[in-house]
């Protein structure tokens, strides 16, 4: 039968072919989201900007791989260093900083941190979670902020009195409503939460924050701002 | 397209069928499943807001009953047991409504009402548990609130009702997914708790002992003074403070409106190759630093302990802070944290004036400055003599701790204010401990447990 008229076997294999395309579909899409949610650690590419970039470049123009000045921002210079980098380093040479390429630069992921063992450890580690999913690539004293926000609802009657009943309050932030915040915290986050926990409060003791590109909640917007720090409103 | 014109035979159909069967029956399947998971994950949420919310009814039921008994209540004794029943039941209640899915909006007064229940009767316990019979006063706000409890619970009575029978279902919120976390839904929940709100519009501030009250949230700083200081005042004193080596370019980037009007300033780094932009916030009164923060990368440690905190007092000397002593440190991320309290001439220790200073631990750069505490209770201070001598204050500590070291101290006590005590330092256990007794009436104010690892002091 395969001799005498291979060509009847094709639309049977189309329509495997057409299967299969799909089955492959759905799988790469899973696995794209598995990826860019574990490398949400530090994922900074083409037009990133924060102190996670400055200590990109400032460690590649150590290393003699980038020009330019540290600037914050990830232009093309940055993208044709950590090319650059990547290359000399056996990485794929695709000019973004994903967690393989971020531990070769030596740069700190979130996961290495979570040691310790103090509650106080652990505290400073969930709130620099909600930190990252809620304010990563905002300027330092933005990500200091928000968490100075959360720590001044702990105190605040109208709220949970503790970090932790502040964070998973139903509603409270989006990033621990989609669940952005059950990544590992970059290491600007950890250090913004720890900041927040000595006691700085760059946002003159705000109990509310919004990004007013974003919101819609007229609610919100009646509040008094106190503060405007990166692309949020800080407000009582 | 010769692909398509191509006839298929019986035995070619068949298969082209039996795979698409398989295909919809797997599909089927599949959607069989993730529904039936669905479906238990609401009927475990939907319990699980159920239990908050039912738990929350007994609760406000509780807070009422022993309210009402405590205005009956006339032996100190009592009124304290009662008061620290009421305490525990509204910080549960409080706990359960931060568990409902209702957006923060439509509950804000209801929180805010049972934490200040929970926070006013604790101060009443205490004041119970030192005999103290409540005032005519104290009564009043009790009786206020019992009403306020009563509102409460009749409310949630009828939600009761309406979840009962179905009407109301919790996690509507959830069901419509994203678009309620842009824009607050009004669903059942929500519109009963936003009846509770307006109940709650014209209740009273309260006053007492306690960090909610609402004079403590509206606190002002007692440590400005001075004239309101211009943009440029504010950026020379900025860059005095950072170094007038250092700084380079200095804009404002926001100022602050919150309890302490400020400038908020960066200053670029002379050498912009070097280093980061350093974010410092000036008070408009006086043009005072409240707080400062280089987010500098500091890859190594050089200093030791003793040289970070010569390098912290040195600065806080040229700063023209006057009398200030280290108390504890906190490391981290190659910096040391520490802070400085006020002490006076006589040696009396002055813990509401706080400062803390961020030494970076490679160059003893300062990296950060915090005065917040500092700002807002500063002032000159009449130390009153102590009406107990130390061996009077001594035998009011408990004999199982090992005294090392006495002090005079003034200590923030809660409803904003101060007190005198003794403060002594000792050992159980192997642990340290702070013990502060009273310097007029000798009762045993607070106690703290010193927390010692290689990363610095914690007081707990």
């Amino acid at each position: 039968m395969f001799k005498k008229r291979p060509g009847r076997l094709i639309p049977f294999i189309v329509i495997v072919i057409i299967y299969a395309g799909f089955g492959f579909w759905v799988y790469s899409n899973y696995i794209t989201s598995q990826i860019s949610s574990e490398a949400g650690a530090i994922l900074l590419k083409w037009g990133s900007r924060g102190s996670e970039v400055r200590e990109v470049q400032t460690r590649l123009k150590n290393w003699g791989f980038y020009k330019g000045t540290v600037d914050g921002i990830y232009g093309w210079r940055t993208a044709n260093a950590v090319k650059a980098f990547q290359k000399k380093h056996g990485l794929k040479a695709d000019g973004i900083v994903g967690n393989a390429t971020a531990k070769a630069l030596g740069i700190r992921t979130g996961t290495a941190s979570a040691r310790g063992g103090t509650s106080r450890d652990n505290e400073a580690y969930t709130l620099a979670q909600c930190v990252h999913g809620e304010a990563r690539g905002e300027p330092y004293i933005g990500q200091v902020a928000v968490a100075a926000v959360i720590l001044n609802r702990v105190d605040d009657p109208r709220f949970p009195k503790t970090i932790a009943g502040v964070i998973y309050q139903p509603g409270a932030f989006t990033a621990v409503t989609d669940g952005q915040m059950f990544q590992p915290p970059g290491s600007s986050a950890l250090k913004a939460a720890k900041d927040a926990l000595n006691g700085w409060d760059p946002s003159g003791g705000a109990l509310y924050y919004y990004n007013p590109a974003k919101t819609t909640n007229k609610w919100i917007w009646s509040r008094p701002i106190i503060k405007v720090i990166g692309k949020h409103y800080f407000c009582k | 397209m010769k692909l398509f014109n191509m006839q298929l035979d019986r035995k070619q159909y068949h298969k082209v069928a039996v795979v698409l069967a398989a295909a919809l029956i797997l599909a089927g399947f599949f959607g069989y499943n993730t529904y039936t998971e669905k479906k238990q994950y609401q009927t475990f949420l939907q319990n699980s807001y159920q239990r908050s919310f039912r738990e929350l009814v007994t609760n406000v039921e509780n807070i009422k009953l022993l309210l009402e008994k405590a205005e009956v209540s006339a032996s100190p004794q009592q009124s304290s047991a009662l008061m620290s029943q009421t305490w525990m039941q509204s910080y549960s209640a409080a706990e359960n409504l931060g568990q409902l899915p209702i957006t923060h909006v439509s509950l804000s007064k209801t929180e805010k009402y049972l934490n200040q229940v929970g926070d006013y009767s604790y101060s009443l316990s205490r004041n119970g548990a030192r005999n103290k019979n409540m005032t005519e006063k104290d009564m009043d706000q009790i009786s206020k609130l019992r009403a306020y409890a009563g509102e409460l619970l009749g409310e949630l009575h009828k939600m009761e009702e309406d979840v009962a029978r179905g009407e109301i279902r919790f996690g509507e919120i959830r069901k419509k997914g994203r678009l309620a976390l842009r824009r607050a839904s009004k669903d059942a929940v929500e519109v009963s708790f936003g009846n509770i709100e307006d109940k709650f519009s014209e209740y009273p501030s309260l006053i007492y002992d306690g960090p909610f009250s609402d004079n403590v949230i509206e606190g002002k700083p007692k440590g400005l003074d001075g004239e309101d200081v211009s943009l440029e005042k504010a950026k020379e004193k900025a860059k005095k403070f950072v170094g007038e080596d250092k700084a380079g370019r200095i804009i404002e980037t926001s100022s602050g409106k919150g309890k302490i009007h400020t400038y908020g300033l960066e200053v670029s780094p002379k050498d912009k190759e070097k280093g980061n932009p350093i974010n410092i916030d000036i008070t408009k009164k006086g043009g005072y630093v409240l707080w400062m923060l280089n987010p500098r990368d500091i890859p190594e440690k050089k200093l030791t302990d003793q040289q970070a905190s010569d390098k912290a007092k040195k600065f806080l000397k040229e700063q023209g802070f006057g009398d200030l002593t280290e108390t504890y440190f906190l490391k981290n991320d190659n910096t040391t944290t520490i802070t400085f309290i006020g002490v006076t001439k006589d040696g009396v220790l002055i813990y509401p004036d706080l400062l803390k200073v961020k030494v970076a631990l490679d160059n003893g750069e300062i990296v950060g400055f915090d005065a917040y505490q500092y700002l807002m209770s500063h002032r000159k201070r009449d130390i009153p003599k102590p009406k107990l001598t130390e061996e009077e204050a001594r035998k009011k500590v408990s004999p199982r701790i090992k005294v090392e070291r006495v002090k005079l101290a003034i200590i923030p006590m809660p409803g904003n204010k101060e007190q005198l005590c003794y403060e002594f330092k000792g050992k159980y256990n192997n642990f340290d401990y702070f013990v502060y007794i009273n310097a007029e009436d000798g009762s045993e104010e607070n106690i703290l447990r010193i927390i010692k690892d290689e990363n610095g002091t914690l007081t707990q």
